[in-house]
């Protein structure tokens, strides 16, 4: 099952597509979902711009909760410029696209400040796409959740969103993606985050879908963060036996309630040494997905790619 | 300023180059003049067309399309815009040619008018609508997408007096999540013939595609019909159907065809590969108080078979349901040690009770490991 599918709940609604050339008025309360709105491929597709007008114009924006933008909905302008009407605005999900829309690695999006500065009340936010991606230090006071999803997210939006002042936040996840597809983002540039500075609400961490899970792990099992967190994941990268060691050798992780490695290239002997030392103190540890070294690739490694056989869940 | 065709007056502009949002109708020096923007542009420049016709007549643009009706002495610019192509680029129907079905109703759906008012009001400016044909005169935004038949290149639209087939009118359906009746009904109003003719309890009988067997059960009881009544209709109508109909149910088939065991949707799916979950056997044995085997025997009747691999409990244990619902593996799957330790932290069971207990019923676990006895905590 592909990682990148469309959302069919999002911040606790269902989501509803608004239906090529049809009136928002033969559809649902505006409070009641979380619009998706999007358009197709095809020249015959209804215009992005029309469908936009025709759902903005038919239905109680001051209502809508949530907004789920997906194909050919170029985003945040869209947004603040109705951000006098879009007063309840809780959630927004910029690039709902699968893979057969558009591949993850092609996904435009943009800067965020405006997004952030215009919507106040905003409390969740998802972007899917990495490419041209920006993020402000400035942060937000009121944002509880932040995911970025994306197969190879820009190490300076990375580094920003450690940094940024966000004091509401509960749920960060950042799937950090290929160096081949835009991605690169090292230990380093996550130490304010990983020391726990500026996010003092932060419950559920995830650096995910990492080629350097190891180092991530590594660092995780010292970093001042973690004591604080009561849910982690590690998951949708690289993640081997050395990784885990380190998570083994580190600072206790029996405070947490889950520990989730999905997609991960352990041993079964590791496997058991993780689940043993976790769960009967009460981790619920995720472990599925176990994932085979590309052998092949990894006779071959040249050490410039650094693959080594291991590759992360999302990348293209 | 010279008037010539390739003026930059801008008083000859408002007449020879007009703007419509990010597309430009742009004249062009020994091409022919289409009527509609001879419209558009008086529409725009507040006069009559044929002012408009004077104009560009003494720009040098001599040849300009004009119908066989004597010309509005004004026009509204919403009345211009009918005239457009229903093309990426702006362009302008041409009077030498019937209206085509697809120009008519996306130039009724983008003004907010019926297709029947549309075709007046272009009758009356000397375009050819199809004569003799009904057309509905309520507004639908949407019939632009119950015609069009591939979205692909330049796409494919069904004209005057095409066939829409089944498998149209479901697609359409689908893509405008609304039920196949309303596009059906919706396409015969347009003049499009369909392979079947309409009736009302086809809302209720296409309302749910898959059609299962409780699906129609319950719509044979609605409606007053017979199940064999309703899988003969979906037949003519070319949808899913169940394979099976006994002649006579039990008062419990309904809750046991039902995912939640409530006689309601959503109804269990026919699995042809793997079968029914053996935890929707247990669940329902315990939901009726009779045994795992009896259930798995009606549910076969009913076209639920169960997978020749599994093991089925004398007795239906609720822990065993709780297992089963951590697993997402089938009777062919192998389920190795991730799926093991995953449904041991799920339940608050050891791994190697987990291991033993899947064993027991049927399932394959290939990893030659030992699976630890510890459990993991017990969770709020």
């Amino acid at each position: 099952m592909s990682y990148v599918q469309h959302a069919r709940n999002f911040h606790g609604l269902p989501v509803l597509t608004v239906p090529p050339y049809t009136p928002a008025t033969l559809l649902a309360d505006a409070a009641s979902v979380a619009w998706r709105l999007q358009s197709g491929p095809y020249p015959t597709d209804e215009d992005p711009d029309v469908c936009w007008e025709r759902f903005t114009g038919t239905v109680e924006l001051e209502k809508v909760r949530a907004l789920v933008l997906g194909y050919g909905m170029d985003s945040v302008t869209r947004l603040t410029d109705l951000s006098s009407r879009l007063t309840g605005l809780e959630a927004v999900f910029l690039g709902d696209i699968e893979d057969e829309e558009e591949m993850i690695s092609s996904i435009e999006q943009s800067d965020l400040t405006p997004l952030l500065e215009a919507f106040p009340g905003l409390r969740e936010l998802v972007v899917r796409g990495g490419a041209g991606l920006e993020f402000p230090v400035a942060g937000h006071p009121g944002l509880r959740a932040l995911r970025i999803e994306s197969g190879g997210l820009p190490p300076q939006v990375a580094e920003n969103v450690a940094a940024a002042d966000l004091p509401s936040l509960e749920r960060l996840e950042l799937w950090l993606g290929d160096d081949w597809y835009g991605g690169g983002t090292t230990v380093e540039q996550l130490a304010p985050l990983l020391a726990g500075e500026r996010k003092p609400a932060l419950r559920h961490l995830g650096l995910q879908n990492s080629p350097i899970q190891d180092e991530l792990a590594a660092a995780v099992a010292a970093a001042p963060v973690v004591p604080r967190l009561t849910s982690l994941s590690l998951s949708m990268g690289t993640l081997s036996d050395q990784g885990a060691e380190a998570l083994l050798h580190g600072q206790p992780l029996t405070h947490l309630a889950e520990l989730d490695l999905s997609h991960h290239f352990l041993s079964e002997e590791m496997m058991l040494r993780i689940w043993t030392a976790l769960e009967p103190a009460g981790v619920r540890v995720n472990l599925i997905g176990k994932q085979e070294r590309d052998e092949e690739e990894w006779e071959d490694d040249d050490e410039e790619d650094g693959a080594d056989g291991r590759y992360i869940a999302v990348a293209e | 300023m010279s008037n010539t065709p390739e003026s930059q007056d801008p008083e000859d502009l408002r007449f020879t180059r007009l703007r419509l949002g990010h597309h430009t109708s742009q004249l062009r020096p020994g091409e022919r003049v289409p009527f509609g923007h001879v419209l558009f542009a008086a529409a725009t420049a507040g006069c009559a067309p044929a002012d408009v016709v004077s104009r560009l007549t003494a720009l040098g643009y001599s040849d300009v399309e004009l119908p066989g009706v004597p010309l509005p002495s004004t026009v509204a610019r919403e009345d211009a815009l009918l005239l457009k192509a229903d093309t990426y680029n702006l362009s302008w129907m041409g009077l030498d040619e019937p209206v085509s079905l697809r120009n008519l109703v996306a130039a009724a759906g983008e003004r907010g008018l019926g297709p029947a008012e549309a075709a007046r009001r272009l009758t009356a400016l000397g375009y050819t609508v199809p004569a003799g044909r009904p057309l509905p005169e309520t507004p639908d935004s949407r019939d632009i997408m119950l015609i069009r038949t591939d979205p692909r290149g330049s796409a494919e639209f069904l004209d005057w007096d095409a066939e829409a087939s089944l498998r149209h009118v479901f697609r359409v359906a689908r893509e405008l999540r609304c039920d196949p009746h309303t596009v059906a009904t919706r396409l015969l109003a347009l003049g499009i013939r369909l392979p079947y003719t309409p009736e009302p309890d086809d809302a209720l009988i296409l309302a749910h595609p898959g059609a299962a067997l409780g699906h129609v059960v319950t719509v044979a009881r609605e409606t007053g019909r017979t199940p064999e009544d309703i899988v003969a209709r979906l037949a003519e109508l070319g949808a899913d159907r169940p394979s099976t109909v006994p002649d006579s149910l039990d008062a419990d088939d309904l809750r046991l065809i039902s995912e939640n065991l409530d006689g309601r949707r959503p109804w269990l799916k026919v699995n042809t590969v793997v079968g029914v979950q053996l935890r929707h056997i247990l669940r329902a044995a315990l939901a009726t108080g009779r045994t795992p085997a009896d259930i798995a025997a009606r549910l076969a009747e009913l076209g639920h078979w169960l997978h020749e691999n599994a093991k089925l409990p004398q007795v239906a244990d609720p822990e065993d349901i709780r297992l089963l619902e951590t697993v997402d593996r089938s009777f062919l799957d192998g389920v190795h040690l991730e799926h093991v330790l995953r449904s041991a932290s799920l339940t608050g069971r050891s791994p190697a009770d987990v291991a033993a207990r899947l064993t027991a019923l049927g399932y394959r676990l290939p990893d030659e490991v030992d699976y630890p006895e510890v459990c993991g905590a017990v969770r709020g």
